[in-house]
């Protein structure tokens, strides 16, 4: 009773629907989610050890949010309907929330890096003329206060910003892996623990992809890599790559200790079809 | 200082206020534009219901096939790949032949969705049971495919026929990953998603679907569960009847008469 027929494929599903582009899209904002949590420890929770790759991380995470639509719409049959999704949501499905979740989170990074960056815009604009004047003016949105008691509010603003930002991120993330979990047609997919599995990956890599630019930035442009800084994200990093693992293992373990129908799916699939992309590639490679 | 200083604190505070107003103004904008759209279409698909007399809330579709009966000549699935102008190597209906050993090996092929039917296999396997197993759209009451469509392109008739409109769709294809059926699909050249309508353009003018007319043994039965003494309600109520992945609570309309377990 070994052989199922679990090698027959309906004959439209020949057609592989969600492929690279698909993928794509959650690593990017897996990377914005886990950008946006180093700056956070540093902000929230006062790592002071992250000061170095608090605004890098920032900006990183905001550079990552604003491509992050671009594999989705290379994706879609109908690009020019994406807003669509906006305009006439249908609330039932998961996806229809992608426009009130992108936009909340991209308007909190937006005020939060202003804020960070408020005092530079200011000095920058003093500082320059012509063009540039007008435009870091313009920046400054007519807010020229840079009193201590006004980077004083900035400062609890951020932190307040940052606070949010975490549930916020983790929404943003979370709700592209509940998207994936929910689809019952897929076994694989089909786990409660996939948002949780997809936030830890993002943290994960996203720690990594902070600790590389932050090696890159510093290397090119001549600065001393703070020894303490990067021994912190590596800690970080191992913390959340260790959870990750074991999130992935416990739910293959789960199905295979089941022994459901999904196992018999699963298990050949794993371990026989896309042994190399997911075990080599997946798993130790990300 | 002081004075100067709060005017720069006043100046702040009205920003504040002012882009509040102006993110409650876009907002204000943005829903009521949305209450606009959605009655419009609503408004439309109303009137459009109403052409040729035709009442969807008087029908509600049932879909029957009797395994025994088919003898996988694909004249369905070459009937509909017609009538519905259905791409190469996409299908909105195809048939698989199932071959079960003695010793329980199962094998299944549908070569092209069995679209110019099935060549006879020599597998030297002592075959046990061997049947066809004609597919396309479950048209469920329950389904994946409406309740994730992310801009309400996908829908269900008041008839009770899942449609894709093609004006709204935007092709991210989450349906298709969906569908536990394999039976929907991206057209490759309207790039929207496509599947079985169960002929709805022919149902609307009193026809019956394609599949159905061209099945030479009557293996495919399409009825009406308002209609009065209808062939297929009967058979549903009366007979074993069973449906595919019951376990997704999907709750498909299309029926099969003698379906065997080995049938995902």
């Amino acid at each position: 009773m070994h052989e199922q027929g679990l090698n027959f494929l309906f004959p439209n599903d020949f057609h592989i629907m969600w492929s690279l582009m698909i993928a794509l899209y959650p690593y990017i904002t897996g990377l914005v989610a886990g950008a946006f949590i180093v700056s956070s420890l540093y902000h929230v929770f006062g790592r002071s050890e992250l000061k170095p790759v608090a605004r890098l991380s920032m900006v990183a995470s905001l550079s990552f949010l604003l491509v992050a639509t671009m594999p989705l719409l290379a994706h879609l049959g109908h690009p020019e309907r994406a807003l669509n999704i906006m305009l006439t949501p249908h609330f039932t499905s998961a996806m229809s929330a992608f426009g009130m979740i992108y936009g909340l989170y991209l308007i909190l990074v937006l005020v939060e890096i202003w804020l960070i960056y408020r005092v530079e815009i200011i000095e920058l604009a003093a500082r320059s003329r012509g063009f540039k004047r007008w435009f870091f003016a313009s920046l400054a949105l007519g807010v020229y206060d840079t009193s201590p008691a006004a980077r004083e509010v900035d400062r609890k603003a951020v932190v307040v910003l940052a606070g949010l930002g975490i549930p916020a991120a983790c929404i943003l993330h979370g709700y592209v892996g509940f998207m994936f979990g929910s689809v019952k047609a897929n076994a694989f997919w089909s786990t409660p623990l996939m948002p949780i599995i997809f936030l830890f990956s993002a943290v994960t890599s996203g720690v990594a992809m902070i600790l590389i630019l932050y090696e890159i930035l510093c290397k090119t442009g001549g600065r001393r890599i703070d020894g303490a800084c990067v021994q912190s994200l590596a800690q970080w990093l191992w913390l959340f790559a260790t959870v990750t693992v074991t999130l992935e293992v416990l739910e293959i373990v789960s199905l295979s200790y089941e022994q459901n129908e999904e196992w018999l799916i699963v298990g050949p699939l794993i371990f026989d079809k896309i042994a190399f992309s997911f075990i080599g590639i997946q798993m130790i490679f990300g | 200082m002081t004075s100067k200083k709060n005017e720069h604190s006043c100046s702040r505070r009205e920003f504040l206020s002012l882009a509040a107003k102006g993110a409650g103004a876009v907002a204000v904008v943005l829903f009521s534009g949305d209450l606009a759209l959605v009655s419009a279409s609503s408004a439309v698909k109303g009137a459009d219901l109403a052409i040729g007399g035709y009442d969807p809330t008087r029908h509600r579709y049932i879909y029957l096939v009797d395994i025994d009966k088919c003898i996988g000549c694909g004249a369905c699935v070459r009937a509909c790949s017609h009538e519905n102008q259905v791409p190469k190597h996409f299908f909105r209906t195809w048939v698989e032949r199932y071959e079960i050993s003695r010793s329980g090996e199962v094998a299944i092929d549908s070569p092209d969705g069995a679209l110019e039917g099935f060549e006879p296999r020599a597998t030297g396997e002592d075959i046990g049971k061997a049947f066809f197993v004609p597919k396309l759209c479950n048209h469920c009451s329950n389904t994946p495919c409406v309740q994730l469509c992310p801009v309400g392109a996908s829908f269900t008739s008041p008839d009770g026929v899942v449609l894709v409109d093609q004006e709204r769709c935007i092709g991210c294809s989450y349906c298709v990953q969906a569908c536990p059926y394999g039976s929907r699909f991206i057209h490759p050249e309207t790039h929207t998603a496509s599947k079985c309508t169960l002929c709805y353009h022919r149902l609307t003018r009193g026809m019956t679907t394609a599949c159905v007319q061209n099945c030479p043994t009557g293996a495919r039965k399409i009825g009406d569960a308002l209609a009065l003494g209808d062939e297929v309600a009967e058979i549903l109520a009366t007979r074993d009847v069973r449906v595919l992945k019951p376990e997704l609570h999907t709750q498909p309309n299309c029926n099969y008469l003698g379906l065997s377990k080995e049938v995902r």
